[in-house]
């Protein structure tokens, strides 16, 4: 028996099959199945007895009615096989419910398998089967999308749509002229998931990103503005950032930086050159002489040491994170006031927050790349 | 025993090709009674026009590879050699190539299903344009295994193709596989070192130079084309 037993069972007709071979004496109620169970009036339910529900014992019209020929003979069937099965178990048919078959079955058709979803069972069709989406069909029972059999259609319809795209733009002009190309931001993949409304890949999102990349790239890519728009935006430059930054009444001006874990809260104002970090001056904050021109770096290049007061509040990290987050500090706030320092900050790539962060530690070794000492015997 | 083989015969795997019948269409050509009509039946979908052996010779269809890396079971279709490079005979792929698309033509004509799958990058934009622009479905450039054969999970649905067309078939061998489990006939170009005898009609011919890839399609597309348009003036 255990050998037959070890493929999964899924349907009520194996089921009603495996029930055949085992126990001959089935066949005389498959006998009487062509004639439904006579609906019996039942008995008053005794005192103190919990309410009975009545279970269906015949598949009702509204189950058959909207479904394709072979599920609603598997409908049939399944209910054909959960009452034969109540009469093998000396039960009322009508008072049957899916755990009483799952107990029965457990019982007739004991199985040692580990796993539980290869063990047999007797459900429903509809939990069976997946449900097909209509939407996806038209009336002629064929698939809408011209992709449909790929697996992910919506992806597949994305990358075509690509395809058509790059159509409309001249090869050999991409070729031949090369446009410094402006820095873009393109969409996250989360975004994209909802907007194509489905699941994609890590593969999938960056294969779309780099058949997209070459598109914005193009000299006439403004001919596609329209669908690139949908999927890329440009990258402020520091001229849109400046507008974040602005002087309050009291003639501060404020902005944040970050390096490494460290946070650093920037005020500039104009004055006699004070410098003070968390209440202290700078001297005595930043033993070190690389940390304090590391952090006065943007008042130097921009030849403004000593016309600024800067007061700023830090903490995380260490002594070179807070110098590099006060320096980004110092350089955002800077924006605030009228003149092109931007231009200068934005060269020397002032601007922008260092991403680096600590390698991780490796188990096996002692740091990140560190080994630990090893001697050969 | 007996037992074992009830079990088996209604076992999930076997019981697939229960739900593959529900396609719509099944078109039965035979051509020994219709020998000596045969240019007629070619005539319906313009097909004689479309394929004609200076066509197929002008896209290089007759190129095959050099005769060491030859399968022997395509030495029928093949004419002679020509600087250790096999030539097919044009006048046995024309032939193949017009049964082909009469399937086609005919399945369509019914309103059939017809999947183009192609699993090499070079030819994923002809084949979606081939298929979209016959309003048919494409697969590619990726066959995941159990495609067909796994259909309720993978795609949700019991609906399969009516025919599928694929351009080579070295790297379709899973795809020619799963549809013969499910009961689907096959088209495919197949080169003088492949193995022909799990198509269903198999096409003699180039499958590596991209103008007879580009002949293989537009052949297909427009014979689909014509049978639409058929239905559409009826």
């Amino acid at each position: 028996m255990l050998p037959v037993l070890k493929r999964s069972i899924k349907s009520c007709r194996e089921i009603s099959s495996l029930l055949g071979a085992k126990f001959p004496s089935v066949s005389r109620f498959t006998t009487t199945e062509a004639e439904p169970p006579p609906n019996e009036e039942l008995e008053a339910p005794p005192i103190n007895a919990q309410p009975i529900v009545l279970e269906k014992t015949s598949p009702t019209e509204e189950e058959l009615k909207n479904e394709e020929p072979w599920m609603q003979e598997e409908i049939i069937a399944y209910y054909r096989s959960k009452n034969i099965l109540a009469k093998m178990m000396g039960r009322d048919p009508e008072t049957f419910s899916q755990e009483d078959v799952q107990k029965a079955i457990r019982y007739l058709l004991p199985s040692s398998l580990f796993d539980k979803k290869a063990r047999p069972f007797l459900k429903h069709p509809s939990e069976i089967y997946p449900k097909r989406i209509e939407s996806s069909f038209d009336a002629n029972n064929r698939p809408i999308e011209a992709s449909f059999y790929s697996g992910s259609p919506c992806y597949d319809a994305l990358v075509h749509k690509i395809y058509i795209e790059e159509n409309k733009l001249d090869k050999r002009k991409a070729r031949s002229e090369s446009v410094p190309s402006q820095p873009l931001k393109w969409i996250e993949k989360d975004k994209l998931q909802n907007k194509i409304e489905e699941e994609l890949t890590d593969e999938q999102y960056q294969d779309i990103i780099n058949k997209l990349k070459p598109l914005a790239a193009h000299p006439d890519s403004h001919l596609i503005s329209d669908f690139l728009d949908q999927y890329c935006k440009p990258v402020l430059d520091y001229r849109a950032k400046a507008k974040k930054y602005a002087i309050s009444k009291c003639g501060y001006a404020h902005a944040m930086g970050h390096r490494k874990t460290a946070v650093a809260e920037v005020w500039l104002k104009k004055g006699t050159g004070e410098v003070t970090i968390n209440n202290k001056p700078l001297q005595k904050y930043f033993g070190y002489i690389t940390h304090r021109q590391q952090a006065l770096y943007p008042l130097v290049l921009t030849k403004l040491l000593g016309q600024f007061d800067v007061k700023a509040r830090v903490h995380g990290g260490g002594e070179s994170g807070r110098a590099g987050a006060i320096r980004l500090g110092i350089s955002r706030a800077l924006l605030a006031f009228p003149g092109d320092h931007g231009e200068l900050l934005e060269a020397e790539n002032l601007l922008v927050r260092d991403p680096r962060r600590v390698e991780r530690k490796k188990p096996g070794q002692k740091k990140a790349r560190k080994k630990f000492a090893w001697v050969k015997r | 025993m007996a037992f074992l083989r009830a079990l088996l015969k209604s076992s999930p795997a076997l019981r697939l090709c229960r739900f593959c019948t529900n396609t719509v269409a099944k078109v039965d050509i035979s051509f020994e009674e219709n020998s000596n009509t045969a240019s007629d039946i070619y005539d319906k979908f313009n097909i004689n026009e479309i394929v004609t052996v200076r066509k197929l010779f002008e896209a290089r269809m007759h190129l095959g590879h050099k005769h060491g890396v030859s399968n022997q079971l395509m030495k029928d279709y093949i004419w002679g050699l020509r600087e250790k490079i096999q030539i097919f005979d044009l006048d046995i792929t024309s032939e193949h190539l017009k049964r082909a698309l009469l399937v086609a033509g005919l399945i369509a004509e019914k309103k059939g299903v017809i999947l183009f799958v192609n699993s090499r990058s070079q030819f994923d934009r002809l084949i979606r344009d081939t298929a979209t622009d016959c309003g048919e479905y494409y697969l590619s450039p990726t066959w995941r295994p159990g495609t067909f054969t796994n259909s309720q999970v993978m795609l949700k649905t019991c609906r399969l193709p009516d025919l599928v067309v694929l351009l080579n078939w070295h790297t379709n061998v899973q795809a020619i596989r799963e549809s013969i489990m499910c009961n689907i006939p096959t088209v495919c170009l197949t080169d003088s070192d492949s193995d022909p005898r799990l198509v269903t009609y198999a096409v003699p011919g180039n499958d590596d130079t991209p103008s007879s890839v580009k002949f293989f399609c537009e052949a297909f597309r427009d014979v689909i084309r014509n049978a639409k348009s058929n239905v559409d003036s009826e």
